[in-house]
């Protein structure tokens, strides 16, 4: 049945059924016995509605099926019409009529597609600071897209009505397939298009072709990612793919697994394939306050960035606000951000941002040699820019991409 | 009915003896003080409880309707229990005393389960419980006190009459609701103001130890060498609570929050009469909690802390040329008095309903902002927001700015409703402006946030003809009339910001480049524009909350988006009705009359005295009494909110309208008729709706016309008292109606009404009144306490046609 998802081996991630950890015999601690009293008691309170379910037809999520057009590049064909799919680390395994845990593939009789492709729900323009970059393109406007769907499960995710949803179910702001993102784009007179709000390796195959398609009209592409995907994709998304945003959540397998539900080493594992095949890079670690902002994990993040990934590699630091389902704890306090800016810094990181939280000397680019203030913001907005063909007055070369080139094409 | 739902006054609770026959009463007047006990011991706890479970859900007035329904069921589980124990001969009477004196540690022991339920699941910190392990631990909590006192309830009886039950329900009954109704204003009037929770239970621990103390023996036994030192210890132990109770309340707040937010300090706590409020601190960052959900975080431990939050009151105030007369509803402590000031106008009245708000924030507010409160040109009113504005004089206002919560409670809802919003209008001058902040998304708005922000503003435009809704997660609304000068261009901000010549370092006004884009700015006008033109947005109204309900969906989808069983998420939209599909919700009390009127029908055109006639009429008589339950829990939980729209707060009154509710029901049900007058009952309970209903619906305009706040609490008082004695006269009239060779299945209608009541509970205020609204919720409620006596009536005078036997 379509809609149906699926159980990968993440059991202990949010969003799961099943024991964490107990085998048959195992006694039931308090919790677990309440926690599986409550869900069989959600599921005896379903039972009578099976019935209207089966009266009223199919539910919802099969009903209104597309069409789907785009078959998935990252998959293979399994006896009895199953398939496996490999744009991700789950890897998921489905029967026909399944979606993937990311709920933007459906296994269609044996074949694999995407579900949104061409079915963005967000299209807008914003500047490229949004996503958050402070080394490329500086002030630069980009059309932002984003499809429906994720293949994570954050907990304070700022777009989970479009992220933990069905990519067909929520409303498009129209059909929109690559040629016309890119022609849009160009009517615009703007030169970026950046894939992000939600996940786009959940709509990888709809980012891959308007990339390809824009690279051959001169038009960059960039994306927001949590990047829990695996390394062939990445690799190729590399190809089209002119700079990536990154999401670190934290440098912690517990916190990944818990808040997230996903896996941090595919994650660094990633992020090395970006940086192997010479695409510009950022990341960016949302500060949830008493989950992930122990100085001592943002020490050890700082050093394996320095060591992995180099110390031009910007991170910037964003402010948690209350939100989704951790909508009971503080914010950030700002005395947390500036202790996780320093401590980059002080581990050697050249370029460290606080985000949303402005105005703040976070906000600006700084030269590393000089520590002259390069690019003045405040929020999203710059002031001053002081750049001069990406170097500092100092001559210090700033990492980045600070001009547009042209990309070929027209 | 109201949490503690009415037994029959003719209501047999069992054939078994635990003392001399005829009870231990007889002789001794004095023990008749014991039920009183037990009413004012479980209605304190009840409404204790209430507050409780009202943080455990974050503040949801939902929470409420499902604690009455868990207590009623639960209560009923208790009789029935103590009925079946006596029916096996277990000495269920021995049980009363000292039951009765372990109900005040009972009591405290549910208080402090419900601080520390959470921890029982496996909830992390800072997420909302999922709904199905609310309902599990609001059992949990509930269970002990409601399922005692139902079983004490039994208890007394036979402790009091022994075998001779049956008028002696009436007796019991009748005292333990004079004592629930004492209990009530006790609470209300008293005890809230002065003591704390466990101080509360140290008073009835001592109150119980006196009673016991005082109450001679039933005579049935020699008296124990251990009673005495039992009762001493009592009194002890009370006496104990009482004056310790502070620190074990103080105890109990500790382990609340270790288990809220292990991560934060807990600074102060402190009971207002609106919420429960909590300072607590990370990091040096203080956050204010208002019954269990986060107000707010960082009230600006520096200047330069949170310029980004200073983007609203210098966008509100940069909306008008000249705002010389200012209002500023809330905000103080989030210093939006400061950034108000900065753009020198005249006068700033502001406005903020709880003074202990201000209390509990004043230390660790910035002094900038703390000088604000009292700086020569702001003046402060420590009352209701709306009845504040409400009571204003027409045309004063320039610019009207509300830092009030999202709709996500009935109480919150007040502030974005047409009603209000006539008022904010009537206040402004020609050319003024009203903002205000609600939560939405960026750019795509999804289709439950659309609804409610979409209410919202439909309601806006009923008062004000140009409006604009800034994109991004909190998004500002300001409106004003035809003489608008309300801008969305940043250019135009920053000229106006420089040309006042603001000084709010470090706030600047390129702040505003966020929320001034202009291809989201017409995304977030289109889409709204595009789903108000549909006509799928409701208006929302003080009547009907619709922003309300539709912040509930928002919540129940966040909660459950995801991983929701797909028979959960089907029996949500087939309640709701949401996805093209009829609301069923709405059509469920509609049952009620409509199987009346079916069985009436069956029985006129079948031969009247067969058995099958018998079993109709039996089953009418049976429905009656769930309808009556349903009716008056539904009236209840729609009075409870009126008044809350009209008084503008709650928390500390709730025991006033659950006390009167009472005293009606008693009133009701204990009048002296006799089986010849069966028809008397269902008679008065038709008449007292048909006054009451019409009645609850003018309170609001009749409030608006007199404005004294007490004679509003005494008018709420005299129409709750009306409507709960239609109840209680429906119910006398069902037991008699039932009763057969003197006898009367007292413990079925018992658990028939409880059966309605928890139903009544669930639907009302999850769905009846936000989706229905409040005025039609009453009519509907009204409907059926009115209709069912009404046919039973009809049934009386078919069947019984001049004979005296009805089956």
């Amino acid at each position: 049945m379509p809609g149906r998802k699926v159980r990968h081996r993440l059991s202990g991630a949010p969003g799961f059924d099943g024991p964490t950890s107990c085998g048959p015999g195992c006694p039931l601690s308090r919790r677990q016995f309440l926690n599986r009293a409550a869900r069989s008691g959600v599921k005896a309170a379903s039972l009578p509605l099976a019935l209207e379910l089966l009266l009223s037809g199919k539910p919802a999520s099969a009903a209104g099926a597309a069409p789907f057009e785009r078959e998935v590049y990252y998959y293979r064909k399994l006896p009895d019409r199953k398939i496996q799919c490999f744009v991700c680390p789950f890897n998921c395994v489905l029967k026909p009529g399944e979606t993937c845990f990311c709920r933007s593939r459906i296994n269609v009789d044996g074949t694999l597609y995407s579900r949104g492709w061409g079915k963005p729900c967000i299209v807008s323009i914003d500047p490229i600071e949004k996503l958050p970059f402070g080394n490329c393109l500086p002030g630069e406007k980009v059309v932002s897209l984003a499809v429906g769907g994720c293949n994570l499960r954050c907990l304070y995710c700022q777009n989970w009505e479009q992220s933990q949803e069905i990519p067909d179910k929520v409303r498009p702001v129209h059909d929109l397939d690559p040629g016309a993102a890119v022609a849009s784009t160009r009517k615009k007179k703007i030169r970026t298009i950046a894939f992000t709000y939600t996940e786009p390796i959940a709509f990888y195959e709809y980012m891959i072709d308007i990339a390809a398609e824009a690279g051959a009209h001169g038009i960059r592409t960039v994306a927001g990612t949590a990047l829990f995907a695996n390394r062939r994709p990445v690799r190729d998304a590399c190809r089209h793919i002119d700079a990536f945003a990154v999401t670190l959540k934290g440098f912690d397998q517990a916190f990944y697994r818990k808040v997230c539900g996903a896996d941090l080493k595919p994650v660094l594992a990633a992020l090395e394939e970006i940086r192997s095949e010479g695409r510009w890079l950022e990341l960016t670690s949302l500060i949830v306050p008493t989950f992930n902002d122990d100085m001592k994990k943002i020490r050890d993040m700082a050093r394996w960035i320095r060591r992995n990934l180099g110390a031009d590699v910007p991170w910037h630091f964003s402010r948690f606000v209350p939100r989704y389902k951790l909508a009971n704890l503080p914010r950030t306090p700002i005395q947390t951000l500036e202790d996780a800016r320093k401590t980059a810094l002080d581990q050697g990181i050249d370029y460290v941002y606080t985000s949303n939280i402005a105005p703040h000397e976070g906000n600006n680019t700084y030269c590393p040699r000089c520590g002259r203030t390069l690019i003045e913001r405040v929020g999203f907005k710059i002031i001053k820019n002081f750049l001069e063909k990406g170097r500092c007055p100092c001559g210090r070369k700033i990492a980045g991409i600070f001009e547009h080139e042209h990309r070929g094409g027209e | 009915m109201a949490g503690k739902s009415p037994v029959s006054s003719s209501t047999n609770t069992g054939e078994g003896n635990d003392g001399p026959d005829g009870g231990v009463l007889s002789g001794r007047p004095a023990l008749s003080l014991l039920p009183f006990l037990l009413g004012l011991t479980t209605q304190i706890g009840q409404l204790l409880i209430l507050r409780e479970v009202l943080i455990l859900s974050s503040g949801s007035e939902t929470a409420l309707a499902f604690c009455f329904a868990a207590w009623a069921l639960l209560n009923g589980a208790g009789a029935l229990l103590g009925a079946a124990g006596g029916r096996i001969g277990l000495p269920v009477g021995a049980c009363f005393r000292p039951l009765l004196a372990i109900l005040p540690f009972l009591l405290a022991g549910s208080i402090h389960l419900a601080r520390v339920a959470r921890s029982f699941v496996d909830v992390g910190q800072g997420q909302d419980l999922p709904f199905s392990l609310y309902l599990i631990l609001l059992v949990l909590v509930v269970a002990p006190v409601s399922a005692v006192d139902g079983f004490l309830f039994v208890s007394g009886l036979r402790f009091l009459f022994g075998r001779s039950g049956g008028r002696g329900s009436a007796f019991v009954y009748g005292v333990e609701s004079l004592g629930s109704l004492a209990g009530g204003l006790l609470f209300s009037f008293v005890l809230v103001f002065l003591l704390d929770p466990f101080s509360i239970c140290g008073l009835l621990a001592l109150l119980s130890g006196l009673f016991l103390f005082c109450s001679p023996g039933d005579g049935s036994s020699p008296p124990s060498r251990l009673r005495r030192p039992f009762r001493i210890l009592l009194l002890a132990t009370g006496l104990a609570g009482l004056f310790s109770g502070a620190v074990l309340n103080s105890l109990s707040e500790t382990e609340r929050w270790k288990v809220l937010q292990p991560a934060m300090e807990l600074k102060e706590t402190k009971e207002s009469p609106y919420q429960h409020l909590a300072l607590l601190e990370l990091d040096g960052m203080p956050a204010v909690f208002a019954n269990g959900k986060i107000l707010f975080s960082s009230l600006r431990v520096d200047r330069d802390g949170e310029p980004g939050d200073r983007i609203f009151p210098h966008f509100a105030m940069l909306q008008h040329r000249l705002p010389e007369r200012v209002l500023c509803v809330g905000g103080g402590p989030r210093g939006l008095l400061t950034d108000l000031l900065a753009h020198d106008p005249e006068r700033v009245d502001w406005v903020e309903y709880d003074r202990e708000l201000l209390a509990l924030t004043a230390p660790a507010v910035v002094r900038e902002d703390r000088d604000a409160w009292d700086h020569g040109r702001v003046r402060r009113h420590l009352t209701d927001g709306r009845f504040f504005i409400r009571n204003a004089p027409p045309r004063t206002y320039d610019l009207i700015l509300l830092d009030v919560p999202d709709p996500s409670n009935a109480n919150a809802n007040r502030f974005y409703t047409a009603e209000f919003f006539g008022s904010c209008k009537r206040v402004l001058r020609s050319g003024g402006v009203l903002a205000f902040q609600i939560s939405s998304q960026p750019n795509f708005i999804g289709e439950e946030m659309l609804q409610r922000n979409g209410s919202i503003l439909r309601a806006l435009s009923e008062s004000f003809p140009c409006r604009l809704v800034t994109p991004g997660e909190t998004a500002i609304v300001v409106a004003s009339g035809k003489e608008s000068t309300i801008t969305a261009s940043f250019e135009e901000l920053v000229k106006r910001y420089e040309e006042r010549g603001v000084r709010a370092e470090p706030f600047s006004p390129y702040l505003f480049y966020g929320c001034t884009e202009e291809f989201a700015l017409e995304q977030v006008r289109s889409r709204f524009q595009e789903a108000i033109e549909k006509g799928g947005v409701e208006v929302n109204r003080d009547d009907f909350p619709v922003a309300y309900f539709k912040d509930h969906l928002l919540w129940l989808r966040m909660i459950g988006s995801g991983e929701t069983p797909k028979g959960w998420r089907f029996a949500g939209e087939w309640l709701t009705g949401s996805r093209g599909r009829k609301a069923a919700a709405l059509w469920i009390p509609a049952a009620f009359p409509l199987l009346g009127i079916l069985l009436f029908i069956a029985v006129f055109v079948s031969r009247r005295r067969t058995r099958t006639a018998a079993c109709m009429i039996r089953a009418h008589f049976f429905l009656t009494a769930a309808a009556v339950g349903f009716g008056g829990i539904t009236l209840e939980i729609g009075l409870l909110l009126s008044f809350q729209n009209v008084v503008g707060y709650l928390y500390s009154q709730m025991g006033l309208v659950i006390a009167a509710y009472m005293a009606g029901l008693t009133l009701g049900s204990l009048l002296p008729l006799e089986r010849q007058w069966r028809k008397a009952p269902f008679a008065l309970s038709c008449l007292l709706t048909a006054l009451g209903v019409p009645a609850a619906l003018g309170l609001p305009r009749f409030a608006d016309c007199i404005g004294a706040e007490s004679f509003v609490l005494l008018t709420f008082a005299a129409v709750t008292v009306l409507l709960g004695a239609a109840g209680g006269l429906a119910f006398r009239g069902t037991a008699l109606a039932l009763e057969r060779d003197g006898k009367s299945p007292g413990g079925v209608i018992y658990a028939v009404d409880i059966l309605g009541t928890a139903l009544g509970g669930l639907l009302a205020g999850s769905f009846l009144i936000p989706m229905a609204g409040l005025s039609s919720t009453f009519l509907v409620a009204g409907g059926i306490t009115f209709l069912l006596p009404l046919i039973s009536l009809a049934f009386l005078s078919l069947v019984l046609d001049g004979r005296d036997r009805l089956f």
